[in-house]
């Protein structure tokens, strides 16, 4: 009897050891595939900010491999010079940085590569949904660097001034801002950004919708789908009441509204504080960060906005180097950590959440907060993802134009994604797409 | 004769290579483009297609909306002003005209670009000095609003060639022979009637000249709108112009751009030699 139990209890001590190592991977201590090739240089195109200190620990791990970092001069001019070089068929550098919105146009067009080879198996140093964002199938055209889950930003002297507090739900967010514009014409708790699309989609991912996706070679369009018809009447009928701010994202008049708090809160991405700080430099210490209201707080959601992977191209010599690079820049514990304390991103790797409670200070410009717990908690709840159309310039830009016609009460907001449907499909049939569907 | 014609070959070639290469050459690529669909590297044969979507396309034509605005508002609003203004320089009664002369072109020295977009910050919300002063006696105003746009534009556009247009109408009263007005002085009439009666009629080959600059003028706009672009929501198809700009640089539709710029290309084309024909006829009357 007695060795028996003996033998049990040792038994499941072993298994226990076993279950727990592999219930806990140990991000930091990823082993990375050795690079056994000679020396070369990989040109880099890219414009995060401050990113010497990761490039100088990739090149210490690997001697052979020099990093020409270019700084083309953010996205729209990168894009350009993308698909100049495609097309030209040369100029393209080895790796170079693409949002995820628009990797499937560049996938289409040509200039990225499948990496699956050397990376496929280190899939799991990355949230599914992001990893999704970089594939189609099995097939793997980048690695992920950073995201940007909805937060809501807000002054909290302001809301104190009007007895606020932070709305848990849509519903008691929509109170609260009509409210508020009834005690203060001049104050509102959120804005309509209609040159964002990016951030309505976040929205309505936030509720588990999604108005297009790419699945088994065919592109899925379904604007009007009812997650998305709600989200647009919920935040057009906050307009029409007054109770939201209609804004032109990222313009002098933007700024000028969040640094004298006539927008007292607003939502945006987890990248937002660097430039919070410096936009409304004025109200330091008033600001704080929280989670968005939820639909359904039991079981809560996130979208995602904003967000970059660093892609292999086509016409690189060295593919092999490159796919290296673009994986241990985004993944190894420490470059990670220089990425999120250098260049302010919010890296997407799992070993990150890790280093969190390490790196979580309080933050003076938001009162004291330790913001990135709340940060991350955010991003944790980001749950699924779809494909992007290859068009996003497009849909954008007819956002823009629809959203502002609604907003001066010349169309309803549900005819802003009835016409996008209509015009997005006839825009990528001219465009030469014949593998639309309609629907989700 | 042979010599001189032959040392005016040698001055003209370089200048003729350039344009060779850098107009003509572009304009036949163009126009060979346009034939063809396009999706990023990808070009495939698709014949009159690019032309019908253009031609049938109405953001293409909503977008002759502001020219047309421009045209039938902003300049007779700016000659009238022109006129008026270098009337009063050549009235004699001014003590020093060269210096009023020298501030009313001074907005023309200005580059499009640049007064495109301070105009759009004297505009802003956040940096107008006319809404603060338009606030303390009680009116609210959003000048970048879309309904306001028009007038924005008017304003930038009236500053902005006001000035130019003074100085070739001003040119033309300069050319008017001194006699004319002195014998109308004799005559018993005023500065007033002068003006209104004698000078005012003698501009009219001027001024028609001037409105066909203003038509390929206008049909072109694209710097001021551009500008305010990054202010605040500007309509992708605010001009023609921006049309084929937004075509080509956000959507990377380049052959339909390409497609869409040479329409507007043989509209300007059509509506100038329509004007100049016009203003040949009229300066053959005043001839006779």
């Amino acid at each position: 009897m007695k060795k028996i139990q003996v033998l049990v209890v040792v038994a499941f001590v072993v298994l226990s050891i076993v279950a727990f190592s592999q219930a806990s991977v140990n991000y930091a201590n990823v082993v990375f595939p050795k690079y056994t090739g000679g020396p070369v240089t990989l040109t880099v195109w890219s414009w995060v900010p401050n990113i010497q200190k990761s490039i100088d620990l990739f090149e210490q791990a690997y001697p052979n491999i020099k990093i020409n970092y270019v700084n083309v001069g953010g996205a729209a001019p990168t894009y350009s010079k993308l698909l100049s070089s495609t097309t030209s068929g040369a100029g393209l550098p080895d790796v170079t940085q693409i949002e995820y919105t628009f990797l499937p146009q560049f996938i289409d067009y040509g200039t990225v590569m499948d990496i699956s080879k050397w990376v496929s198996q280190y899939k799991d140093l990355f949230p599914t949904w992001a990893w999704e964002s970089v594939s189609r199938g099995n097939k793997v055209y980048g690695i992920p660097q950073d995201g940007g889950a909805l937060v809501y930003f807000y002054r909290k002297d302001i809301f104190d001034k009007y007895g606020l507090t932070v709305p848990k739900t849509w519903d008691e967010f929509a109170q609260e801002a009509i409210d508020i514009h009834s005690k203060d014409p001049n104050v509102y708790i959120a804005d309509l950004e209609e040159n964002y699309f990016m951030l309505f989609d976040a929205l309505v991912w936030q509720d588990g919708g999604t108005m297009f996706n790419y699945k088994n070679g065919n592109y899925y369009i379904d604007f009007t789908n009812p997650i998305a018809m709600k989200l647009i009447n919920f935040w057009g009928n906050l307009v029409d009441k007054g109770a939201v701010l209609p804004t032109f994202a990222w313009s002098t008049d933007w700024y000028n509204f969040l640094a004298t708090g006539k927008i007292a809160g607003f939502i945006s991405g987890a990248w937002m504080p660097t430039f919070l700080t410096s936009i409304a430099e004025s109200s330091s210490g008033s600001w704080r960060v929280a989670l968005l209201p939820q639909w359904n707080p039991e079981e809560p959601q996130n979208g995602n906005v904003g967000g970059s992977a660093f892609c292999v191209t086509t016409q690189s010599k060295h593919p092999e180097a490159a796919a290296l690079f673009a994986l241990w820049i985004n993944s190894e514990s420490n470059s990670v950590k220089d990425l999120y304390t250098e260049s302010q991103l919010w890296p997407v790797a799992n070993v990150f959440s890790d280093e969190i409670n390490e790196l979580d200070t309080p933050n003076a410009f938001f009162g004291g907060q330790k913001i990135m717990s709340t940060l991350n908690q955010a991003s944790q709840q980001v749950k699924f993802y779809f494909g992007w159309l290859p068009v996003m310039n497009y849909v954008q830009s007819e956002f823009q134009t629809q959203v502002t016609n609604a907003a001066n009460k010349k169309e309803s907001w549900e005819d802003v994604l009835t016409n996008m449907q209509s015009k997005v499909i006839t825009f990528m049939k001219t465009q030469g797409y014949n593998n639309i569907i309609v629907g989700q | 004769m042979n010599k001189r014609i032959s040392k005016a070959w040698l001055f003209l070639i370089l200048p003729l290579i350039g344009i060779a290469i850098f107009t003509i050459l572009p304009l036949f690529y163009g126009v060979y483009l346009s034939f063809f669909g396009q999706r990023g590297p990808r070009m495939w044969y698709v014949g009159f297609y690019n032309y019908i979507t253009v031609l049938t396309d109405p953001s293409f034509w909503g977008g002759f909306g502001l020219p047309i605005f421009i045209l039938l508002v902003q300049v007779p609003i700016m000659l009238i002003i022109a006129v008026i203004l270098s009337l009063i320089l050549d009235s004699g009664r001014l003590k020093y005209p060269s210096l009023y002369r020298t501030f009313f072109f001074m907005p023309y020295a200005v580059p499009t670009v640049v007064s495109g977009l301070i105009w759009g910050y004297m505009f802003s919300s956040a940096l107008s000095p006319f809404v603060p002063l338009l606030k303390a006696i009680g009116i609210n105003v959003n000048f970048l609003s879309s309904g306001s746009l028009p007038w924005v534009m008017l304003n930038i556009m009236t500053w902005e060639w006001a000035g130019y247009n003074l100085v070739l109408i001003y040119s033309t009263l300069l050319s008017i022979p001194k006699e004319i007005s002195e014998q109308a002085k004799i005559d018993g009439a005023n500065d007033f009637q002068t003006a209104l009666y004698i000078k005012v009629p003698l501009l009219k080959t001027t001024l028609l000249i001037l409105f066909v600059f203003s038509i390929i003028g206008s049909l072109q706009i694209f710097n001021e709108p551009m500008m305010l672009s990054g202010i605040t929501n500007i309509p992708p198809n605010f001009t023609p112009s921006m049309y084929v700009y937004n075509q080509a640089f956000s959507y990377g539709s380049f052959t339909y751009a390409t497609t869409s710029a040479i329409i507007l290309g043989i509209i300007i084309f059509i509506f100038s030699f329509f004007f100049l024909r016009l203003s040949m006829k009229q300066m053959e009357e005043n001839i006779q």
